[in-house]
């Protein structure tokens, strides 16, 4: 981990709490209760590669993300890009520049479009907000971009609804690219495509990703589509990093018992590994109510007596490997 | 899996039903001569994506389709012999929700916010065997019980909101059950739910299963749940059903070029894929379908007949069909 | 062919075809058009007093001669009800246009930043629904005296809330849609938001509101009339409220006209903002399908 390159990304000991609103009880008592969304989050994202974030939902990884995005300031910890905090003070031209390299593809296509506007001018509307040129060479630059996610001229001029809905994804995805980001944070990008369109856009990703020099944050509860997609991968539950560390280790060689509970637990499409296991019990505990020491030991298969009373720290057991679990506490 | 040594009775049999939808903006033509059976106590898979009929071919057996602008214009439903289609309302009101019933895809909405979950299941076994309330409330206990939630007696009394959606999924299981069906139809029953839950809710479909001895019919777009769960597979795409076999057969020797694209361009959990093969195109707009094959315009083995005349189910191998001019002759060409 | 290509002028023409696609909405125009023309020249039209009485002609039927019949004091309704178009409209339009800005700004406020804001300005609201509206403008009225313009201010100022409401929600909900958080992650100024964004997606929500609000407003005015706290005497609320007590020598016509003129422009004002909801709707070529169409349609 030493004489590393300086990361693209570096998120170091990031929270983000929210507070909720008390009942009048609770006022009485001055207990002030918190989610705690992300609690002491770490990671770094070298330049050119793609960072997986896995989790189930309320593990804090969309959150997380939309710290990164800026959609939120951190409670604390800090998130560093290109070196540079966020969000200390920035300038007007600072916080320009920031827009322009981080951008963003959501979920849901027909929802991240404005139904008002066509193709082109969705687009064209980032260039438009940072004032990337005059009304020619904006328009030129959003043709280019959508030729590049694959879509006709001829729909530059159409409007949303007139998309099937992996269309609309790559109207969102010609929309991020089009500032020439450095960093785009895709939060299942194609959870909401029907499968025979999800090849398409996951390639296309993967595409535009050596075309343009991109670095990718993606964010997903799918491990399938990580798998295709991610060089590293960070599995989060409850708002923390339980394990993190290369694809192919992650699949391979599994330490943290959460870990194996997702992948044990995914459906394969092959008939004959059907599943021999019972699924890990019990549900995601409240966020509001996080079990003390390690916030798993509520329903992991392996727990020890240490469990319940200390939370283990992110470890690293191999090179590039890290892991939060006792099961790892050297001796 | 609990398999008969003797000849597998068929439970269900749909054959040839074509239903349209007629609206001001066209006719959309969203299940197009569609045959299969399903045999007592397996569990029969419907794939598809969006547009393929799945989710309509489940409210047609069960009586749910809406009248109009929805209409019939083939074909029967036989469920042991009855025609489901022939029923009048009230006859199949007491078919539904006793001797079918459907598990629905989001538990946050299908469960009534007002009514304790008790109740909800309760009500099953009030209208359809006419048993008193007190009766009927214990039995709600013992089915979620049954489905997994802990403390089902006290539970009992609870509101939908005080559930997690895994929780709540089960008691729409538990209603499903109550009275004893000969089918259930389950649309997309893990969709809204988290990886792990999923698991959870899967197992229990199939441990009820063998349990209970009904027949299951499982829509969903992921093949991952079919090759889990399913004995047999329907592949359905833009109102056709494409394909059928078993899951071994399907997933292992997948006939239908639009089986075989889906099967290469899925990402995968248990294996590294270097390159994904995309199926190009979209799914067709069903009110102007294509000529033709409907899959035509995406298929890699397209050929001029494909273009002009809808391909019939062609018998491949026993108890097979694939919908493709490919196997004309039953064998590919 | 791309819509960056057009000017100005080539855009209004393409939102004209589009509008005038409604028969009834380019009929509501007319009337409103007709209307506003009629009311303004109606001295050249017309070449009587309006408020001369002619206490001969009292309450004359609806006849060739007057065609909409006279009112108590013998005057000709068909010309009151011209010249009373004047202030309706005047109000209609101003207060309507007033209470909509006000009502639409607070509203996507109060829904883009919720939190205090939020609160500041519905707590506000509520109190001015509480404010009833009669006596809030006789203390404005004792004080200030009787003002056309107070008035308008007036009922402008008090039927905002509404609209608030109705904005707020319809804010709330675009808010839930991802491309609002694009535009943030972008770097779109919150006025490019609010007014590029959230507001023309609502559209539909604010034409039809407003154009519901014209009615009332007209009969508030109306109210106002009778109580004499205008400057003027002719106006189609004061024509309808003065002829309720003549109902019971059989006048029918005191009545009826007045009402008609209201039910007609708010008809048409009603029509016209539906041809422009219409005309504005990128939709428009598609019809709402149901769910299970939706379906089996596309996803």
């Amino acid at each position: 981990m030493t004489n590393q390159p300086k990361p693209l990304l570096a998120v170091e000991h990031l929270s983000k709490h929210f507070p909720v609103r008390r009942s009048i009880t609770e006022a009485f008592h001055h207990t002030i209760r918190v989610v705690k969304a992300v609690d002491d989050v770490s990671f770094r994202i070298p330049e050119g590669t793609t960072f997986g974030l896995v989790g189930e939902s309320g593990c804090g990884k969309t959150t997380t993300s939309k710290v990164i995005l800026s959609l939120y300031k951190p409670t604390s910890g800090r998130v560093l890009f290109h070196d540079k905090d966020l969000n200390t003070d920035l300038s007007d031209s600072e916080r320009k520049l920031r827009h322009r390299e981080i951008q963003a593809v959501f979920q849901d296509p027909a929802a991240s479009l404005d139904p008002r506007m066509t193709v082109g001018r969705i687009v064209e509307e980032p260039l438009v907000i940072n004032r990337d040129g005059n009304p020619r060479s904006t328009e030129d630059v959003a043709r280019k971009m959508v030729d590049a996610v694959g879509l006709t001229q001829e729909q530059f001029d159409r409007y949303p609804h007139e998309l099937s809905g992996g269309q609309q994804q790559r109207v969102a995805i010609a929309r991020a690219l089009a500032l020439n980001p450095r960093l785009v944070v895709l939060d299942e990008p194609v959870s909401a495509l029907d499968m025979s369109v999800r090849a398409q856009i996951l390639n296309l990703v993967r595409d535009l990703q050596s075309k343009f020099h991109l670095t990718y944050l993606f964010v997903s509860h799918d491990l399938s589509v990580v798998r295709y997609l991610c060089d590293e991968v960070a599995v989060m539950y409850l708002g923390r990093i339980v394990e993190s560390c290369g694809t192919r280790e992650l699949f391979d060689n599994p330490l943290h018992p959460y870990t194996k509970a997702l992948l044990a637990a995914v459906p394969v499409p092959d008939p004959s590994s059907r599943k021999t296991r019972e699924p890990l019990p019990g549900n995601v505990p409240s966020p509001l109510d996080i079990p003390s020491g390690c916030r798993f030991h509520t329903r992991c298969p392996q727990v020890m007596e240490i469990c319940s009373r200390v939370e283990p720290e992110l470890v690293e057991i191999s090179p590039g490997h890290l892991v939060s679990c006792h099961l790892y506490d050297s001796k | 899996m609990f398999n008969l040594p003797q000849e597998s009775e068929t439970l269900l049999s749909v054959d040839d039903l074509t239903v349209n939808f007629y609206l001001e903006s066209g006719i959309v033509s969203a299940i197009n001569h569609l045959s299969f059976k399903v045999n007592k106590g397996t569990s029969y898979g419907i794939v598809g994506e969006s547009g393929s009929g799945k989710t309509v071919t489940a409210l047609t057996i069960m009586g749910l389709l809406a009248s109009p602008p929805g209409r019939v214009d083939s074909g029967e439903i036989l469920l042991n012999g009855k025609n489901l289609l022939s029923m009048k309302s009230q006859e199949m009101r007491e078919f539904r929700g006793d001797r079918i019933t459907m598990i629905y895809q989001d538990p946050m909405t299908s469960l009534n916010p007002v009514l304790r979950v008790g109740f909800q299941i309760a009500e099953a076994l009030i209208v359809h065997e006419g048993l008193p309330r007190q009766e009927a409330e214990s039995k709600a206990i013992e089915l979620m019980a049954a489905t997994g939630i802990p403390d089902a007696g006290k539970r009992a009394r609870e509101y939908p909101h005080q559930f997690s959606g895994g929780m709540r999924q089960r008691i729409m299981i538990a209603m499903a059950l109550a009275t004893k069906p000969d089918l259930v139809i389950a649309d997309e029953p893990t969709t809204a739910l988290d990886v792990i839950t999923q698991a959870q809710i899967l197992d229990l479909l199939r441990h009820l299963q063998r349990e209970y001895g009904m027949s299951v019919i499982l829509i969903t777009h992921d093949l991952g749940i079919v090759a889990e769960l399913c004995d047999e597979v329907l592949v359905m795409y833009a109102g056709h059903g494409l394909e059928h076999g078993s899951a071994k057969e399907i997933f292992l020797e997948p006939k239908h070029p639009y089986t075989r694209g889906l099967l290469e361009s899925i990402t995968r959990v248990d294996r590294d894929v270097k390159r994904l093969n995309s199926i190009p195109g979209t799914i067709p707009d069903m009110i102007n379908a294509p000529q033709g094959c409907r899959f035509h315009p995406r298929c890699p083995r397209v050929f001029d007949k494909c273009l002009r005349q809808e391909p019939p189910a062609f018998k491949v191998e026993n108890h097979r069909f694939c919908k493709c001019w490919l196997f004309e002759t039953g064998k590919p060409s | 062919m791309t819509e960056r290509c057009l000017s100005g002028a080539g855009k209004a023409m393409q939102l004209w075809k589009a509008y005038a696609r409604s028969k009834s909405a380019v009929f509501g125009l007319v009337f409103l058009v007709g209307l506003a023309l009629a009311a303004a020249f109606a001295g050249y039209i017309f070449h009587v007093n309006p408020e001369l009485p002619d206490l001969a002609k009292d309450r004359v039927p609806p006849s060739f001669e007057h065609w909409f019949g006279t009112d108590y004091l013998g005057r000709d309704q068909l010309v009151l009800i011209v010249y009373g178009a004047r202030p309706s409209l005047i109000i209609a339009f101003t207060a309507g246009a007033l209470l909509s800005v006000l009502g639409t700004l607070t509203g996507v406020l109060a829904g883009y930043f919720g939190g205090r804001i939020d609160g500041f300005i519905m707590r506000t609201a509520d109190v001015f629904l509480t404010i009833p509206t009669l006596p809030l403008v006789i203390l404005v009225v004792a004080l200030m005296g009787p003002n056309l313009f107070n008035v308008m201010l007036i009922i402008g100022l008090t039927g905002w809330p509404v609209m608030a409401r109705i904005v707020r929600a319809d804010t709330l909900s675009l808010m839930k849609r991802e491309f609002i958080e694009i535009e943030r992650v972008m770097g779109a100024s919150i006025r490019r938001i609010l007014f590029m964004h959230l507001l023309p997606n609502q559209l539909n929500s604010i034409l039809v509101y407003t154009s519901l609000s014209i009615p009332v407003v007209i009969l508030t005015e109306a109210g106002l009339e009778f109580l004499g706290l205008t400057p003027l005497s002719i106006s189609w609320g004061f024509m309808l409220n003065t002829s309720i007590s003549y109902w019971i020598s059989g006048a029918w016509w005191l009545s009826f006209f007045p009402g008609l003129a209201i039910f007609s422009t708010a008809l048409a004002f009603y029509f016209v903002s539906d041809g422009l909801k219409e005309a504005l709707n990128p939709k428009a070529k598609r019809r709402r399908e149901s769910l299970v169409v939706q379906l089996a349609t596309r996803k």
